[in-house]
């Protein structure tokens, strides 16, 4: 499925926080979004997902202005993970991967059978095994978050859109999601991520990198994520080295002195 | 504990709950100022439709017990189930009928109705409508005031519900002065005056208005992880609050019409179900509306038996006994 945007504009408390955005994700695309804090990525992420609307522009989905699709319907096409999850959950971490299924409650061709496979091999991807009774209260904000990651998958949508779904992991859990996320990609979804972490951005396939709510630069990491580049958005010294084992390449920033 | 155990542990908790009721609605039929065995009464039921109408037995059951304990078990129906959609659509535990000004618009609207057309005994309609149009006005503050944040939003309803009470005793008392018993029904809740016409008509309603909380159950799941994520899960939480909250306000209509203003029931039943059933909404629900049916018997016939034969109103029984609680729950629940 295609997602796509054309002229954003957004605005909050007077602020314009996206400024004439235009992008276009197809299937089989692993995207970062990337940049300083408030660039505004969660805002474009949101305004992507239909959570918000913009002032300006449109954003669809093969074509079709999110707008006009129900709540429901966008809920098939698109799952969308926010960058807070609320703590104090009372239901336990199956019960709450198993919500993810809410948007096919009243589709016909949905079976019980095709619920609990999602929700299994949601929870298995993510490395869940052993937590499906635990009360998601009870787990740590790691913990919490693959829940939420699961949850986002067992919703089975063309596309996929996660804000920072890796902030609060341990790096063997980082690597973890990149695999799923590449996986989703692989298997023909449109899958969006912000990302702070830039050294993880230069191993997607392609990276927007934005500027007081404009898009900067968009493309291979390679061409997007350079020394100079990434010096002048972040305002601040950046340099981009090899891996010393020759795994790709490092985003270190430059220590103040 | 597999998805099976837990099921099978629902059901057995139904059954014991349904149990529960009918122990309590029997024990309530047979208890009262003329006390009735188990010979008697079960001789009554196996006999319901002969017609031995000049039985004593037969018009204390038929005429007065049987309406007021299916009052007081739709009563509490409707308050549980109230309280816990309430609590699942505002994400707080404290969420509950009477504490948001709920009942106590209901009640003034019913007492409103009812200065209107009195004299004349208590005209089941226009009080009923006047007690639905009451809980709507409810509603529509309720709806407004959820922007202001959980802790405002219930100190809000607990000032309206002030207001409301007291503007409930002066169109009480304003037309009918020299009856006590009318204002402290409408004030503190009674089932004393309970008859066959007010039980039909306030199931008539509570019924479909139940069904609409439940039917909802889901989707008050998904807004426990919070309002954004509910609506990307397809929850459209703009159409349906409304429409959940309004049955809502039609369940308490039905209830302040039957039973005038008892609190705390919405507040205590969830509270105590959630830690045996669980927080899923499909469960708990359900399991509310038979807890508070099982709660309101219990506290109407200690009403109308412990000062015999005087009667206690039903609301100083709940609230004497829930007033304790929510401090309780205020004082034990950590600062958010």
């Amino acid at each position: 499925m295609i997602l796509s945007a054309s002229g954003l504009h957004f605005e909050a408390g007077g602020s314009r926080l996206i400024n004439g955005v235009d992008l276009e994700m197809g299937p089989g695309d692993l995207v970062a979004v990337v940049g300083p804090n408030g660039a505004g990525k969660s805002t474009l992420l949101r305004l992507l997902a239909g959570a918000v609307r913009p002032v300006k522009g449109d954003v669809s989905l093969d074509g079709k202005p999110v707008r006009l699709l129900s709540t429901d319907r966008l809920a098939r096409l698109r799952a969308v993970l926010g960058q807070q999850q609320a703590a104090d959950v009372a239901f336990n971490v199956e019960e709450v991967v198993e919500m993810g299924r809410y948007p096919y409650r009243n589709d016909p061709s949905n079976t019980p059978d095709a619920d609990r496979h999602a929700v299994r091999s949601a929870m298995a991807a993510l490395d869940l095994g052993g937590l499906e009774q635990r009360t998601v209260s009870s787990l740590s904000g790691g913990e919490r978050q693959r829940v939420a990651i699961a949850r986002t998958l067992a919703q089975e949508t063309p596309v996929v859109l996660l804000d920072e779904p890796t902030t609060a992991l341990d790096i063997g859990h980082q690597e973890l999601i990149l695999k799923v996320l590449r996986s989703l990609a692989s298997d023909g979804r449109t899958v969006g991520v912000v990302l702070h972490d830039l050294t993880m951005a230069t191993r997607f396939d392609r990276v927007i990198l934005l500027r007081h709510g404009s898009i900067a630069a968009m493309g291979r990491p390679e061409d997007v994520l350079t020394s100079e580049r990434l010096t002048d958005v972040y305002d601040h010294p950046v340099t981009v080295v090899d891996h010393p084992l020759g795994l790709g390449r490092l985003v270190l920033p430059v220590p103040l002195r | 504990m597999t998805r099976a155990h837990s099921t099978k542990r629902t059901f057995l908790w139904f059954a014991v709950g349904l149990a529960v009721l009918a122990i309590a609605v029997v024990g309530s039929l047979m208890i009262g100022a003329f006390s009735i065995g188990p010979r008697p009464l079960i001789r009554w039921m196996l006999g319901i439709g002969t017609g031995s109408s000049d039985d004593v037995i037969d018009r204390v059951l038929w005429s007065i017990r049987l309406p007021r304990v299916l009052a007081a078990v739709a009563v509490g129906a409707a308050l549980g189930s109230a309280g816990a959609t309430l609590q699942g659509t505002f994400r707080t535990p404290l969420a509950d009928p009477h504490l948001l000004g709920y009942s106590s618009a209901a009640g003034a609207g019913a007492a409103l109705g009812f200065a209107l057309t009195a004299p004349g005994g208590f005209p089941i309609l226009p009080v009923l409508l006047s007690a639905f149009l009451g809980a709507l006005f409810g509603v529509a503050t309720v709806a407004l005031r959820t922007r202001t944040g959980t802790d405002r939003f219930l100190l809000s309803g607990v000032a309206f519900g002030f207001a409301l009470l007291a503007w409930t005793g002066m169109f009480v008392l304003i037309v009918d002065s020299p009856r006590v018993p009318t204002f402290l029904f409408f004030v503190f809740g009674s089932l004393a005056a309970t008859t066959w016409k007010a039980v039909i008509a306030a199931t008539i309603l509570l019924l479909p208005a139940g069904f609409v909380m439940w039917h909802h159950a889901r989707g008050l799941d998904l807004l426990s992880l919070g309002g954004a994520e509910a609506r990307a899960l397809g929850f459209d939480s703009r159409r349906s609050v409304p429409v959940i909250v309004g049955a809502v306000g039609v369940a308490i209509g039905a209830s302040v019409v039957l039973g005038g203003v008892v609190g705390f029931i919405g507040l205590l039943i969830p509270f105590m179900l959630r830690p045996l059933i669980g927080p899923a909404h499909r469960t708990l629900i359900p399991a509310s509306a038979i807890g508070g049916g099982v709660l309101v018997v219990v506290a109407d016939t200690v009403a109308r038996t412990v000062a015999s034969p005087a009667e206690i109103p039903l609301g100083l029984i709940t609230a004497a006994l829930g007033g304790p609680f929510l401090g309780w729950l205020l004082l034990r629940r950590r600062p958010t």
